[in-house]
């Protein structure tokens, strides 16, 4: 069966007067209308990997591997085949949307953009469709927003105007960078409702990028943790909160308020200077000498497959 | 809403109250007898002529109702009288001011246009050798006085290459020999306002095009110079309104000795010889029409801000 995204042995680096590596051979694959969670803490490069997958890192970015979406080679396309694809079948939320949405283009014009760059729409068209994502976004007056501006809402406000512009075309990818970022519960709840209705209506995959365990829990399929740059366990999501397995998710659980609130000991390594052997050995309880020189590699095994010489 | 925009119209009504102020009192402050000023030195006049002429110009009542008559004279728009062109002082700025507006206008215009186009292209490409070239050429030209630009365009495309005319606004008042005159003249201020506009794009649009939201119109499916035109350069092009404005004085004086080395007979070469003939009336009424320029340019840069930026503004 072939997958909607397929990203085997994704490398990023960033030359500069030190060259780093930050991401490190991370694959996983999307079916159409699944939805997979890539969760850890801030600073892993969760961001990377979805703007890797877009090509809209930087140009000092140097990406190794592939990623194949829809069994075309994202790494091998031009800038102009790539903008063809980007807004329309292969979509991001990004995480601040009040910076990313222009403070001086109104919301009808900047949400009905997409429908004109990929659809060419006329204008009473775009608008038509304009008004009713908004609606679905559950703003109750839609007409009221077209002549409004990203400055005179609230971050919640801009949170959803973003999710209405990026999920306006149903693209079949959909990557949602932290869409939980900075709303409170009632929002959440709206925004994880759209989301939902996306993937059942629209048949459209997600990728969801966030730290909420929650709304990962209600909304993925699947669940790929990532520490330092690589995954360190992947596993469906109903077997991944049943028994996490690699040291690093029992401690992510574990922080969480409802498993008492435990917060997992030492700091994150920074991206550019990963540990030894095992990266997360510093702050595991079940460190052995070993972890502390061998580098342990990723094994499948029953539904799951987990970076730890534990499981191994 | 309403009290800043009460607010506004106080400071600029109190910035008008001050120039008008200054225009009153600058030639009373100056050394000399004011009526000797006022008619120039270079005319002969008799003492009785001067008595008679102090007091009918007031200037012998006290200091408060001088200026009253003042003001009174300034609603009726009269500016004084100019003994050297024997003609009302507003006639003569009537007469000069349309000509410098549109030299001024269509330079400052031509020069935004240019500036931005540019400025956009070399802040979106830095690195490219044509952006780096340049940069350089607009820092050389706005380090260039405008009055050597003139003299050096007028000597090469006009006395060298004999390509436009000398001098003068118009040989018939025909738009085609406006058009060859005002040539040379319009591309030196065009130039000079153009690199000001230039260097300040230029870094607006470095600064701009790293912003999130030129990284998500990338992800919806722009392409390069879609990016720049249809989302980084509005954003970036909001400083130049407050140059325009603040350049605007700058600019006109810019333009009135370009004028001089033109010969074109509009405020620049009317306040010169003002100068040189010491015809005071004439200068006064030349500053205040300026001054009040550079307010008018002001009031429509601050208007100009609340249309195009919606931050200046609230919802309806």
């Amino acid at each position: 069966m072939n997958s909607l995204l397929d990203v085997k042995k994704l490398k990023v680096g960033f030359e500069g007067a030190k060259p780093v590596n930050v991401i490190s051979e991370v694959s996983f694959s999307i079916q159409k209308g699944e939805n997979l969670a890539l969760v850890g803490e801030s600073g892993c490069g969760k961001s990377i990997i979805a703007h890797a997958i877009l090509r809209l890192l930087a140009p000092e970015a140097r990406i190794e591997g592939s990623i194949l979406f829809k069994g075309r080679e994202l790494l091998k396309l031009s800038e102009k085949e790539m903008a063809k694809l980007r807004g329309n079948e292969l979509a991001i939320i990004f995480q601040n949307a009040s910076h990313a949405l222009n403070p001086v283009y109104s919301i009808g014009r900047q949400l009905a953009e997409p429908l004109r760059i990929h659809q060419k729409s006329g204008k009473t068209d775009a608008t038509k469709k304009v008004l009713k994502a908004l609606a679905q976004l559950g703003f109750s007056s839609p007409e009221k927003y077209l002549k409004f501006y990203p400055s005179w809402g609230s971050g919640g406000m801009n949170q959803r105007f973003l999710i209405a512009s990026s999920t306006i075309l149903e693209p079949e990818l959909l990557i949602a960078d932290e869409p939980s970022k900075g709303l409170d519960p009632a929002r959440i709840k709206e925004v994880e409702r759209e989301l939902w209705v996306l993937g059942k209506e629209a048949k459209s995959s997600l990728l969801l990028i966030s730290h909420d365990l929650g709304f990962v829990r209600r909304l993925a399929d699947k669940i790929a943790v990532l520490y330092s740059g690589e995954i360190v366990e992947l596993a469906k999501t109903s077997v991944f909160f049943k028994q996490p397995r690699h040291p690093y998710s029992q401690g992510l659980l574990g922080s969480l308020p409802e498993n008492g609130f435990v917060p997992i000991p030492g700091l994150a390594p920074a991206l550019c200077e990963s540990p030894s052997g095992c990266r997360f050995h510093p702050r595991c309880p079940f460190q052995k000498e070993k972890c502390l020189r061998e580098h342990p590699e990723l094994k499948a095994r029953e539904e799951r497959a987990v970076r730890c010489f534990l499981w191994a | 809403m309403i009290s800043t925009a009460v607010k506004k119209t106080f400071r600029y009504l109190s910035s008008f109250a001050l120039i008008v102020s200054l225009n009153f009192a600058l030639p009373r402050l100056m050394p000399g007898d004011p009526v000797k000023n006022l008619i120039g030195e270079d005319v002969y006049v008799s003492d009785l002529v001067i008595e008679e002429l102090r007091a009918e110009l007031g200037l012998n009542r006290p200091l408060l109702e001088q200026f009253l008559a003042y003001i009174q004279a300034l609603l009726r728009f009269d500016l004084g009288y100019s003994y050297h062109l024997h003609s009302p002082v507003a006639e003569v700025l009537q007469e000069r001011i349309g000509w410098t507006l549109l030299f001024v206008g269509v330079s400052v215009g031509l020069g935004a246009g240019l500036g931005v186009f540019l400025g956009a292209y070399a802040g979106w490409k830095p690195e490219t050798k044509l952006s780096r070239g340049l940069s350089c050429g607009f820092i050389l030209l706005s380090c260039t006085p405008p009055y050597f630009l003139a003299l050096l365009f007028l000597g090469i495309f006009a006395f060298k290459l004999g390509l436009f005319p000398f001098k003068g606004f118009y040989d018939t008042l025909t738009l085609g020999s406006i058009a060859s005159h005002l040539f040379l003249p319009v591309s030196v201020l065009a130039l000079f306002s153009a690199s000001r506009n230039f260097l300040i794009l230029r870094g607006s649009v470095i600064q701009e095009k790293e912003e999130l939201y030129a990284l998500y119109a990338r992800a919806k499916g722009l392409y390069e110079r879609e990016i720049l035109f249809r989302h980084v350069v509005k954003n970036a092009s909001l400083p130049i309104i407050t140059l325009l404005a603040l350049d605007f004085g700058f600019l006109f004086s810019g333009a009135l000795f370009i004028e001089i080395v033109f010969s074109l007979n509009g405020m620049g070469t009317l306040i010169y010889d003002a100068i040189i003939g010491k015809d005071y009336p004439v200068l006064q009424g030349a500053f205040l029409l300026i001054a009040l320029a550079v307010l008018i340019a002001n009031i429509l840069a601050d208007f100009l801000y609340a249309v195009v930026d919606p931050r200046v503004r609230r919802p309806a």
